[in-house]
């Protein structure tokens, strides 16, 4: 048959990228790490790590231990919901078992016993509850993303069109299975493959026992005597009984051939079950083709993660394993938003809407990074949702694929800072406060931006300094500068004198602004109450707010002359 | 004594990088027969402060909120965390423009702010929920022959105004608290200074400078220990500790330590 | 904000010299009182205690004997604080101020019977009748007119030891300046860094190595004065060893570190003699409530607590202080609105000519009290029985001119604190 070489097809592609995804553990550069040594050496050595496992018995047991708790068990997911983890459990084997004793039913079912046949039970019946299982997990996921307010706002198209895919695929099998239990069309093929008859009148009686045992809608019906039914129920025993089983225990496809039935007359005219094959068929090719380029892959790649991690975190691991294992944790993610739900900066995403702050969604952004896809503007982005996490492993303790989470973050914000992209305060380094006042200057956030108390616009904040120095002479970090001037560019005393004369740009870049160790001292000393401490404070918070809409406008009209300074000497992110 | 309950708030990086110090507190509250609840609490929003303002207050807030829903007073042993809890309170109290904002975040979740929340950071629930004499009762092993150096830092201290944590320019408190141990607090110059931690990793040569200076202070003062009771401070000691320096020990360490509580593991120090 | 309630015998407002002092008499007494006010380091200024160092300010003659010259101003002036007091009184109140410092580990020293020869940054001298341990070999230098090093630092303002020695060249002609990089730094320096980075043995070593090739035949070394911040008493001992001569600070510009050790010394030690300090915080408003008490709010920029006291000692200073404010017209007592002793329009707060040695009529302008340190109103009445004032604030007096700032400000406190004491006696407690 014809489909047969989608199938061949579907599978090359699934191969080939696996091939193709396996290869990028040992070539992405991620975390410092990648860059003292080649791919080959991490190839090599990620083998020998396998070995090593494999053949240390307490390494192996604890992999094994994995594979029945986490990949079998996915006692992980059971931790966080317990729907959650029936949702799981019933897709993930609703649809590995389908698998198993469907999809490839020539190569293991079939192999195993002689007497096999789809439409024998405990076949039938088995795939039908696989079925109904894998659909009852789609609509949980699928109600779950759209239900829990966090998992709603990380969810992507993708995310919910893979969900559809598993359910055309399921709901097209069992519309297939209910055309074909209904349809004459089909009766006639099998008769004629299996009987070796096309006598009207030998056929009438199994025709008639069908049409009242297996629903098969004939048009007209056959007449049904007690005489024709016998005859039939003994032809069934003869030419049928070893390949079929009564319909009714399909108990997904059974209902919905009841309904059809009254349209099997029009069904059997457009030869719909024909085509409700191939779309069945191609469907799954589709799936398989798309394994490895969708979340799909984590069919293959989480439960490997699970047995990595229960070797420890990757920071026990070799420097040269790290980069791949790094590599391996991005394509087990599933996108379950889990890290998301419980990470601790996770509100920040409520008053700065950049979605990297999620790490869910950093995730990708962190991918991108690594195979160099990134823009400056999407650059930036990532380094700002990079560096607002605290490292707090919260993500790491929660996320079902076990990815290690926090040693990802600590390699990106690595390699966002060898890229060229590292936190404000690194940017702020690049240039003198002269330069930066220039930078700026054109900048000012819209008023919408605007912080909820704003001391730097307000003229009560300053006048009543009296320039006593008593908040520079208080300042352990002038006090530890070899030359105040040359390292700070400018005193805290000199600093809230630029406030006084509205010079808040020409203080804003300033290296004292940035150095301030926000220990409080000058405020709490200065005489006459002004908010020193908090001014800086605030000084940096309006930097890093022009400086991001200083790149946004850069991104949407690159012709603009005030520029922020290339980022980086070494040329695109992630190289 | 009504038995005291808080809502004990770790904050993000006591948990993955001193899990010592979170044990030893829970020992050392259990021993004092101080129940403290869980729950999970977002980032006090501390680090988010150099970024910016209303984010970070609206960590703080939602932490506050969180805790009003519990009914519970918050508790917690790090001294940035407390000072930006505090500082979300004292923002709340005197900006309507923040309320409206952060009431309007806050009501989504269905959660609100309440005022008369109570933050106490491990300090002050030892010395004004506990008091020294209580402390002093539990003692086991009096640490007589330890000189220690308390240090204040930063952000639970100052600005006095908004941390309300003890008198800014000559606190007592943590000298209180050690001396109920029986240990013997030396005076030393740079006992209020910062540690230099909110400088780290970005710019590590300033950062270090301050904390050197602090253990240089401390070590000419004839201190052997060095008392923390902040997360951020006990980490930038730990990783700039040079030879002869004095050890930085969590006050929940010594507290074990002359508690004997079996639990906290202080065979490190001689006390 | 739920305001937070606290009763006590005394409040004393205001943490300058006076209030500072106060504090200290109020504990050494026994008395249950709290103290409020913003701690800035300059109301401590840069060192010296002046009792009083000129007198007839008119005739702009220097003091020889303080103790006499506070006889004479007693007697010209009789309206004067001081007059309010026995001389004994304010010789008792020095001596136990001077003995709370040398307890505190910042010793200064007096004459005795004389005022003593100060030099100051400006290359001026100036009397004063107690100085800083550290700052004692320089009188006793300038009398001498010893061979003496005067060393300056690159990169400090207003400290140049050039100009001092060209300055004083008729008095101290053996005084040779000398400018040296400070250990460990460049660019612009600041004192109270200076101070604390002396603290340490090492920038202390460091800095002997650096003064002893310029030594020859000094007999001094005189240095501004960052000598330590804590530790000035081992600060000086160890440069005098190494450098093997007296070594001395000469007063800086403000703010100086002088000001901040004593700030930090009161700081330290008056809440373990029993004062609840309420410091970084100001009296915002008061009332008068049930049985003639005082109700105060207390806060930073609003009120945080009520404190509820039978009486009450201000020391608010004057206009730098805060205690006093320029309106348009008047001169207003700023928390209680006092009566304030001042000249009957804007037009006479100032001579014609404003360096007018004699001082102008606003620097008289204050309150004035009764001989129990109580405001009066401007018929000599008595306000309250239960209100008292002290320091600068005070009318009839120009401590600047007249040189006796923090001699005032103690000898009042300690007035006031006991007049304050029998009241406090006298009236049961409620
Ligand atoms: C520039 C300068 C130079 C000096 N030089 C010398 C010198 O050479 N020799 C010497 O002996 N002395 C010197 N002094 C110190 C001088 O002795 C004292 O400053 C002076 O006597 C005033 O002391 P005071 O305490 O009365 O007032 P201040 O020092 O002015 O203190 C006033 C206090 O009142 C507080 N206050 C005001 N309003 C309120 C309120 N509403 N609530 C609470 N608190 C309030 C303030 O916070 C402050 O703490 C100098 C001072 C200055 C400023
Ligand atoms: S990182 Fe883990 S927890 Fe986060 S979305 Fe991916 S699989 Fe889920
Ligand atoms: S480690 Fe970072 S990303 Fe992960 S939960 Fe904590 S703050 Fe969020
Ligand atoms: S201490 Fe206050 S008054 Fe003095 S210079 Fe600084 S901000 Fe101005
Ligand atoms: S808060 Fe900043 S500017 Fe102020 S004293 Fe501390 S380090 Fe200096």
């Amino acid at each position: 048959m014809r489909l047969t070489y989608f199938a061949y097809l579907a599978a090359s592609i699934c191969l080939a990228g696996v091939l193709y995804r396996l290869g990028r553990w040992f070539v992405l550069p991620l975390g410092p790490e990648s860059l003292e040594t080649t791919p080959l050496r991490r190839g090599i050595n990620a083998g020998r790590a396998v070995f090593a496992a494999v053949i240390h018995p307490r390494r192996l047991a604890l992999m094994l231990r994995a594979l029945l708790l986490e990949v079998a068990g996915q006692r992980q997911i059971l931790r966080q919901s317990p729907l959650r983890w029936v949702m799981h459990m019933a897709l993930s084997f609703g649809i590995l078992l389908l698998l198993l004793v469907h999809t490839f039913d020539d190569y293991t079912v079939a192999r195993l016993f002689s007497d096999y046949a789809a439409t024998l039970n405990p076949y039938m019946l088995l795939r039908n509850l696989l079925g109904l299982l894998a659909l009852a997990g789609v609509i949980v996921a699928l109600a779950r993303r759209w239900r829990d307010p966090v998992i709603r706002g990380t969810t992507r198209r993708a995310d919910r069109l893979l969900l559809w895919l598993l359910a055309a695929i399921v709901v097209s099998g069992a519309v297939l299975e209910a055309a074909q239990i209904v349809s004459p069309n089909f009766f006639d093929q099998m008769v004629v493959d299996y009987m070796g008859s096309d006598d009207p009148e030998e056929i009438a009686p199994l025709k008639a026992y069908w049409a009242k045992y297996f629903d098969v809608a004939f048009t007209p019906p056959p007449a049904a005597d007690a005489a024709a039914l016998e005859e039939g129920a003994q032809l069934h025993a003869d030419y049928c009984a070893s390949c079929h089983a009564r319909p009714t225990s399909a108990v997904m496809a059974y209902p919905l051939a009841r309904a059809f039935k009254p349209l099997a007359a029009t069904m059997a005219r457009i030869d719909l079950e024909t085509w409700l094959w191939y779309a069945h068929y191609l469907i799954s090719c589709l799936a398989l083709a798309l394994l490895p380029f969708t979340k799909l892959f984590h069919l293959l790649t989480t439960p490997l993660s699970l047995m990595v991690r229960a070797q420890g975190p990757a920071a026990a691991d070799a420097a040269v394993n790290r980069p791949a294992r790094r590599a391996m944790g991005l394509d087990a993610c599933t996108h379950c938003g889990e890290c998301s739900r419980h990470c601790s900066v996770a509100p920040i995403f409520q008053v700065i809407p950049n979605r990297e702050i999620l790490p869910s969604e950093k995730l990708s952004g962190v991918a991108r990074l690594a195979a160099g896809r990134t823009s400056p503007r999407t650059a930036m982005a990532l380094a700002e949702g990079s560096f607002i996490c605290t490292a707090c492993g919260r993500c790491t303790l929660w996320c079902p694929s076990g990815i290690d989470l926090q040693d990802l973050w600590a390699a990106s914000k690595k390699d966002l800072r060898r890229s060229g992209y590292p936190d404000p305060h690194g940017w702020i380094r690049r240039h003198s406060a002269s330069q930066w006042a220039e930078i700026l200057a054109g900048h000012a956030a819209p008023a919408a931006a605007k912080p909820a108390v704003c001391l730097t616009d307000n003229p009560n904040t300053f006048w009543a300094c009296v320039q006593c120095s008593t908040c520079t002479n208080v300042c352990p970090v002038v006090a530890v500068s070899a030359d105040p001037q040359r390292d700070l560019e400018m005193t805290p005393q000199q600093v809230m004198n630029l406030m006084r004369l509205q010079l808040k740009e020409a203080a804003m870049g300033a290296r004292m602004v940035w150095d301030c160790v926000t220990c409080y001292k000058c405020q709490e000393h200065c005489p006459q109450g002004v908010r020193v401490a908090d001014v800086l404070y605030e000084l940096r918070n309006e930097a890093c707010r022009r400086l991001s809409f200083a790149q946004e406008r850069r991104a949407s009209n690159p012709n603009r002359t005030t520029i922020i300074p290339p980022a980086s000497s070494e040329g695109k992110p992630g190289a | 004594m009504a038995a005291l309950r808080y809502l004990y708030f770790p904050g993000c990086k006591l948990t993955p990088f001193l899990p010592d110090y979170d044990r030893d507190t829970r020992a050392v509250l259990a021993a004092l027969d101080v129940t403290l609840e869980e729950s999970e609490l977002n980032c006090c929003g501390y680090p988010m402060r150099h970024n910016d303002f209303t984010a970070a207050m609206y960590c703080g807030v939602r932490v506050l909120a969180l805790a009003g829903h519990k009914g519970l007073p918050l508790l917690t042993p790090c001294k940035c965390c407390y000072g930006n809890l505090k500082q979300a309170d004292y923002w709340m109290r005197r900006s309507s423009d923040l309320r409206r904002r952060m009431n309007t975040l806050l009501e989504k979740e269905g959660l609100f702010w309440r005022e008369d929340l109570v933050v106490r950071h491990l300090l002050t629930a030892l010395d004004q929920d506990i008091g020294p004499a209580r402390l002093g009762a539990r003692v086991r092993r009096p640490l007589d022959r330890l000189k220690v150096a308390a240090h204040y830092g930063c952000h639970a201290l100052r600005p006095g105004d908004v941390t309300q944590f003890d008198n800014p320019l000559a606190p007592t408190i943590f000298e209180r608290v050690l001396a109920a141990t029986g240990a013997r607090c030396v005076e030393w110059p740079l006992r209020l200074e910062c540690c230099g931690q909110p400088l780290w990793e970005k710019n590590d040569r300033l950062a270090l400078a301050l904390t050197r200076r602090k253990l240089v202070d401390a070590r000419e003062a004839g201190a052997r220990v060095l008392a923390t009771a902040c997360t951020y401070c006990q980490l930038q000691f730990d990783q700039a500790r040079g030879p002869g320096d004095p050890a930085a020990v969590s006050v929940s360490k010594i507290l074990a330590a002359a508690f004997e509580i079996e639990e906290a593991e202080v065979s490190g120090f001689e006390f | 904000m739920k305001e937070k309630e606290i009763a006590c015998d005394l409040v004393i407002i205001g943490t300058g010299m006076a209030g500072m002092a106060a504090a200290l008499f109020a504990a050494r007494r026994g008395l249950d009182a709290v103290q409020v006010g913003i701690t800035g380091e300059l109301g401590f200024a840069s060192g010296p205690l002046d009792l009083l160092g000129v007198h007839p300010v008119a005739e702009g003659r220097m003091v020889g004997d303080p103790w006499q010259g506070i006889a004479r101003l007693c007697r010209d002036e009789p309206l004067h604080p001081y007059a309010k007091l026995e001389i004994a009184t304010i010789r008792r109140a020095m001596e136990d101020f001077l003995a709370f410092l040398q307890t505190g580990g910042y010793p200064h020293v007096t004459l005795g019977a004389r005022n003593q020869m100060l030099v100051t940054a400006a290359g001026t001298r100036k009397p004063t009748y107690a100085v800083p341990h550290t700052m004692q070999h320089g009188p006793t230098a300038l009398a001498h007119q010893a061979p003496c090093l005067l060393v300056g630092f690159e990169g400090l303002k207003g400290f140049s030891a050039r100009q001092i020695a060209l300055s004083l060249e008729r008095h101290w002609p053996d005084l040779r300046p000398v400018r040296l990089p400070f250990p460990d730094a460049q660019g612009e320096l600041y004192t109270e860094h200076m101070a604390r980075s002396l603290d340490a043995a090492e920038t202390r070593q460091k800095l002997v190595d650096a003064i002893r090739p310029h030594l020859g035949d000094a007999q001094y070394v005189g240095l501004p004065a960052v000598l330590g911040f804590y530790r000035t008493e081992r600060v000086l001992a160890d440069l005098q060893q190494g450098l093997g001569v007296p070594v001395f600070e000469i007063p800086t510009m403000l703010p100086a570190v002088t000001g901040v050790r004593l700030r930090e010394l009161f700081e330290q030690r008056l809440p373990a003699m029993g004062i609840r300090p309420l410091w970084q915080q100001r009296v915002l408003g008061v009332q008068r409530v049930n049985g003639g008490r005082w109700s105060l709010a207390v806060g930073y920029t609003e009120a945080e607590r009520l404190v509820v006291a039978r009486s009450v000692l201000l020391c608010s200073g004057r206009f730098f202080g805060k205690g006093l404010h320029a309106r348009r017209h008047a001169i207003q007592e700023t928390i209680f609105d006092l009566p304030v002793v001042q000249p009957v329009d804007r037009e006479a707060w100032h001579h014609k000519d404003l360096l007018d040695p004699q001082g102008h009529p606003i620097n008289r302008a204050g309150v004035a009290v009764d001989e129990n340190f109580r405001p009066v109103d401007h018929q000599g009445n008595t306000l309250f029985p239960n209100l008292f004032a002290a320091g600068s604030l005070l009318a009839y007096q120009d401590w600047m001119r007249q040189k006796c700032g923090s001699g005032l400000a103690v000898a009042t406190a300690c007035g006031a604190v006991n007049s304050c004491a029998d009241f406090l006696k006298q009236v049961a407690p409620a």
